[in-house]
């Protein structure tokens, strides 16, 4: 074959500069230390990186997450840490006055250690870290609580704020990151406060610190998707209202779980069937919905997992009974009008029917003794509120004429459900902490997973590549050299 | 016979030697000349005289010149240089959309989880202002992210369709010049006279410059005019006349079409009967990898993106109680090119929804809604897909594109270097060959001469005998 020269020119610039691009090529993957610079070295490698580094971003994400739980976590172990000394404090004076010991001057210094005790409480109730209050729920730029100078405390967060913020801790799984109010200074049982003027010196008792769930004909019917479904009427607790609901809609189609929390007395319905579903709120002939706290807004429940849950608690019912002459009294149902007379200790709820109804909520009070009700002595039943049981200690104290150590003696017990209500949201936020930092390692084990398979298909095997271009470059010389050497081989130099 | 015919026998013999040391040295200068067909004289015999002892040689003539020029493999790398310019052009203008697209240089992939992650950090503490700066920067920050990608891609896009106009110009040019040359050559005569090998040359080449843009077909007659049609039997030239391409915009897309035209001003598009070439590739590059491919891409991508954020954020409220507001700025086709946030949030951050319900501006329910897009599969193009893996599908296809056509370029060089060896092989000059063809020719020439010089003595001697 015949070969002309300026093919072998042609030849050796076209094997010079393929192994001049490859020896750029490692020199420029050497100093990046990257195997893979760009989509085309390895598309799939690439495309794999992509994707892995924007798991890596989710990953610090949640970390951050993490330590934000962690951080609010650790503020509240020591809000409620305080707390209990407070509350320890005021048991303290309680036990004190109780023992009757107490003079006019040391009654009066119990009244300034209970303020002050009220007034440390509402700061720690205010408590701010960052932006954020840390008791306000999903109001969470203003103050939540207000102390008031009779030294009530008001909870000025909305209802439907009430609960605290949630946010992903995990891939789809969020926590709650704050403590709602309402969780740490109140509790949902029904408690009896007497009025410090009452002359009343014995105990009272309710038949259950929980309300009642009457369904009855006026309040029997959840719509989904567009079909009634009446609920069989009777008396319920929280649990057995939610356990009918779900066996109701299991009849229709399994796959419905309906629960209840008694801690924030709220329904959830879960829909783990395969088919989205509607909840119909806003049908006016879905009578149990506001027995069941949701509003008139009608809720697509996704299939497989989805659920809506009550959007208000359906447990803040709280009565107001006063003593009326003649072994009879008088109530009110959330501070409105007062209701006719009902006999004292009648055997009978506290609207005096004799079944538990939408009104009386099953609550029944009962007087140990009717000695000593008075005209005038005033009772209410609400939910448990620390502040709302300092501010009867305070009172108590404040007023000589007052119920005096009797308040201490029968009511040191509700010291103790304060008390109750921090031990319980010490071990949440204990268990939250643990939990944070079992997912603090799962999640600095995953990154490491991700970087490792991100370094495996990206980076660079710098001895590899030194080895390579050590190839490379004695390639590249034998080139140049061979050139050379063919270039003098011709017939020219001969003949020089 | 006489002493004269051997001084006429040197003489032919000096003046054939002397032409073929020209022809040689020409061949020399040529060596690097791209297209040169070496040329050698072809050497014959002059013809013979009678004399009383029979036919006697006369010396040497030179019947003309020996070009050698393969027509099947010119024809053959002509054909082949249509696939190699197509895929060489494929790889230049990919690399240029990678290097655009690529997660290194654009941090598309890390824009988009970064804004997301926004919402996770306001999520955290929904009524931070720094919090919603933050977020507000990111969305602008993926906004700006987007749009210079769409602007550098629909730039490379428009800068594709003025290379239409540039090669159809080209192709004339080419076109007219094949047709003068072919009238050159049929005015000599034949393809195969000496006279013409330049021209030949030089149209080969143009012709093989003219393949490399469009796919052609070409034959030639008798005389050595060559004929060129496009693939769907357009004529290009036909021996001395030659038919031109135009470009015209297609109202819909606003881009160049291609269109023949018949030389009475009749149009024929012919945009999507070009099924090769460089030409093909740049139609391709702008229409089907860019318009309809990741400029469409990016488009739905930020479409998804605009459109999943602002349904959830309308059905929030920001910090100052405002709902229905959307994140990004609404609009209906063009998202790439103008996404960017919304009057509102660039005006006040208090705007941005992270709330679900009028009883909580401060809540951040709608936030975790909408950072949990994060991790949720939407339809983007009619695919359900996460963003991220959306992006990443979008740099497994410009990185796939581009290696396989960096490796059909490589394959489609490799041929064509071993037909080049091959033409080479049958046309290219040898410094080696033409040095000892050299040497060929000067101790033929010096023989010649030396025989005048022996006529000449001869003539002396014959001169001497009568003094």
């Amino acid at each position: 074959m015949r070969i002309a020269d300026r093919f072998k020119y042609d030849l050796f610039m076209y094997q010079f500069n393929n192994v001049k691009t490859s020896l750029d090529r490692i020199q420029e993957q050497m100093a990046k230390q990257k195997r893979v610079l760009r989509p085309s070295d390895d598309p799939v490698a690439y495309a794999i990186s992509v994707d892995l580094r924007a798991e890596s971003v989710i990953y610090d994400q949640l970390e951050r997450n993490i330590l934000r739980v962690t951080t609010f976590g650790k503020v509240y172990d020591t809000v409620f840490g305080t707390m209990k000394d407070l509350l320890a404090e005021a048991k303290s004076v309680a036990i004190n006055h109780a023992a009757g010991s107490m003079d006019d001057a040391l009654r009066k210094n119990a009244v300034k250690q209970v303020e002050s005790i009220i007034e440390q409480l509402v700061a720690l109730g205010n408590t701010v870290v960052g932006d954020t209050y840390v008791f306000g729920g999903k109001k969470s730029n203003s103050a939540p609580f207000r102390l008031n100078p009779d030294y009530s405390v008001d909870f000025i967060v909305p209802e439907g704020a009430e609960q605290g913020n949630d946010i992903f801790i995990d891939r789809g799984n969020k926590a709650q990151y704050t403590i709602s109010g309402r969780d740490a200074f109140y509790n949902r049982s029904k408690t009896i406060y007497e009025s410090p003027n009452n002359k009343y010196r014995g105990e009272m008792i309710l038949n259950t610190t929980d309300l009642a769930y009457v369904v009855d004909g006026t309040n029997n019917t959840i719509y989904r998707n567009g079909s009634a479904i009446t609920l069989t009427q009777g008396t319920y607790t929280g649990a057995t209202l939610a356990s009918e609901i779900q066996t109701r809609l299991n009849e229709l189609e399994t796959g419905h779980a309906v629960t209840y929390d008694a801690s924030t007395r709220r329904f959830t319905f879960a829909n783990n069937t395969t088919n989205n579903i509607t909840l119909d709120w806003s049908n006016p002939g879905s009578t149990a919905g506001q027995m069941l706290g949701f509003s008139a807004v009608d809720a697509t429940v996704l299939a497989n997992g989805g659920w809506d849950k009550s959007d208000v608690d359906t447990g803040t019912t709280s009565f107001q009974v006063e003593i009326l002459d003649n072994g009879y009294y008088q109530y009110s149902v959330n501070g409105g009008a007062m209701s006719g007379p009902v006999a004292i200790n009648g055997g009978t709820f506290i609207d005096g029917s004799t079944e538990a109804n939408a009104i009386n909520r099953g609550i029944r009070i009962t007087f140990i003794t009717t000695e000593g009700l008075t005209e005038g002595d005033s009772f209410e039943i609400k939910d448990y509120s620390i502040f709302e049981m300092l501010k009867n200690l305070r009172d108590t104290l404040s007023d000589p004429l007052s119920n005096n150590a009797n308040w201490s003696r029968t009511n040191i017990a509700k010291i103790d459900e304060g008390l109750n209500i921090i031990r319980r949201n010490t071990a949440y936020v204990g268990t939250n902490l643990q939990t944070m930092d079992r997912l603090t390692e799962a999640n600095n084990a995953r990154q490491n997973r991700t970087a490792k398979i991100i370094s495996d298909t990206m980076d660079a095997d710098l001895a590899q590549l030194a080895t390579e271009y050590s190839n490379l470059s004695t390639i590249y010389q034998s080139l140049m050299y061979s050139f050379t050497k063919i270039q003098e081989l011709g017939l020219l130099n001969f003949l020089k | 016979m006489s002493i004269a015919s051997i001084l006429n026998i040197a003489k032919s013999a000096m003046f054939a030697q002397q032409a073929s040391i020209q022809i040689s040295a020409n061949n020399i200068a040529n060596v690097n000349t791209k297209g040169y067909c070496r040329l050698d004289p072809d050497l014959r015999e002059a013809p013979l005289i009678p004399t009383d002892y029979g036919l006697l040689g006369n010396g040497v003539e030179i019947a003309g010149l020996v070009r050698y020029f393969d027509k099947f493999l010119e024809a053959t790398i002509a054909q082949r240089n249509t696939d190699l310019q197509e895929q060489k052009t494929a790889v230049a203008y990919f690399e240029r959309i990678e290097s655009i697209l690529s997660e290194d240089s654009s941090n598309l992939a890390t824009n988009v989880m970064e804004f997301f992650n926004g919402w996770h950090e306001l999520s955290a503490d929904p009524a931070n202002l720094t919090r919603r700066s933050n977020l507000a920067a990111k969305g602008a920050n993926l906004a700006r992210t987007i749009r210079n990608l769409y602007a550098e891609l629909s730039g490379l896009q428009r800068e594709l369709d003025q290379q239409v106009q540039r090669e159809v110009d080209e192709i004339n040019r080419l076109t007219a010049s094949i047709a003068d040359l072919n009238g050159k050559i049929i005015a000599l005569g034949s393809s195969s006279q000496s006279e013409a090998s330049d021209y030949l040359n030089q149209r080969t080449e143009l012709l093989k410059e003219l393949s490399g843009k469009i796919k052609i077909t070409s034959f030639e007659d008798e005389n050595g005019g060559l004929t060129i049609l496009t693939e769907n039997g357009s004529a290009l030239v036909d021996r001395t006349r030659s038919w031109k391409l135009q470009t015209q915009f297609n109202s819909d897309t606003g881009f160049r079409m291609i269109a023949w035209n018949d030389g009475t001003g009749n149009l024929s598009d012919i945009t999507n009967k070009i099924s090769s070439g460089r030409v093909k590739a740049i139609l391709d590059m702008r229409d089907k990898y860019l318009g309809n491919g990741f400029i469409a891409d990016l488009n739905n991508l930020a479409g998804t993106i605009i459109t999943e954020v602002n349904n959830l954020h309308k059905e929030g409220y920001g910090l100052n109680g405002t709902d229905k507001v959307p994140f990004f700025q609404e609009t209906t086709t063009d998202f790439a090119r103008d996404m960017d946030l919304s009057m509102q949030i660039k005006e006040d951050v208090r705007y941005i929804a992270a709330a679900l319900s009028s009883d909580d501006y401060s809540g951040n329910d709608n936030a975790l809604r909408i950072a949990s897009l994060i991790d949720t599969d939407v339809v983007i193009d009619g695919q359900n897909t996460r963003f991220s893996t959306f992006i990443s599908t979008i740099m497994n296809n410009i990185g796939g594109l581009t290696k396989a056509a960096q490796q059909l370029s490589e394959h489609e060089e490799s041929s064509m270097k071993i037909m080049e060896q091959q033409r080479e092989s049958r046309s290219g000059v040898s410094i080696d060959e033409e040095l000892a063809k050299l040497m060929k020719y000067q101790y033929a020439y010096q023989a010649a001469a030396r025989l005048i010089s022996v006529a000449d003595e001869m003539f002396q001697t014959m001169l001497g005998v009568g003094r």
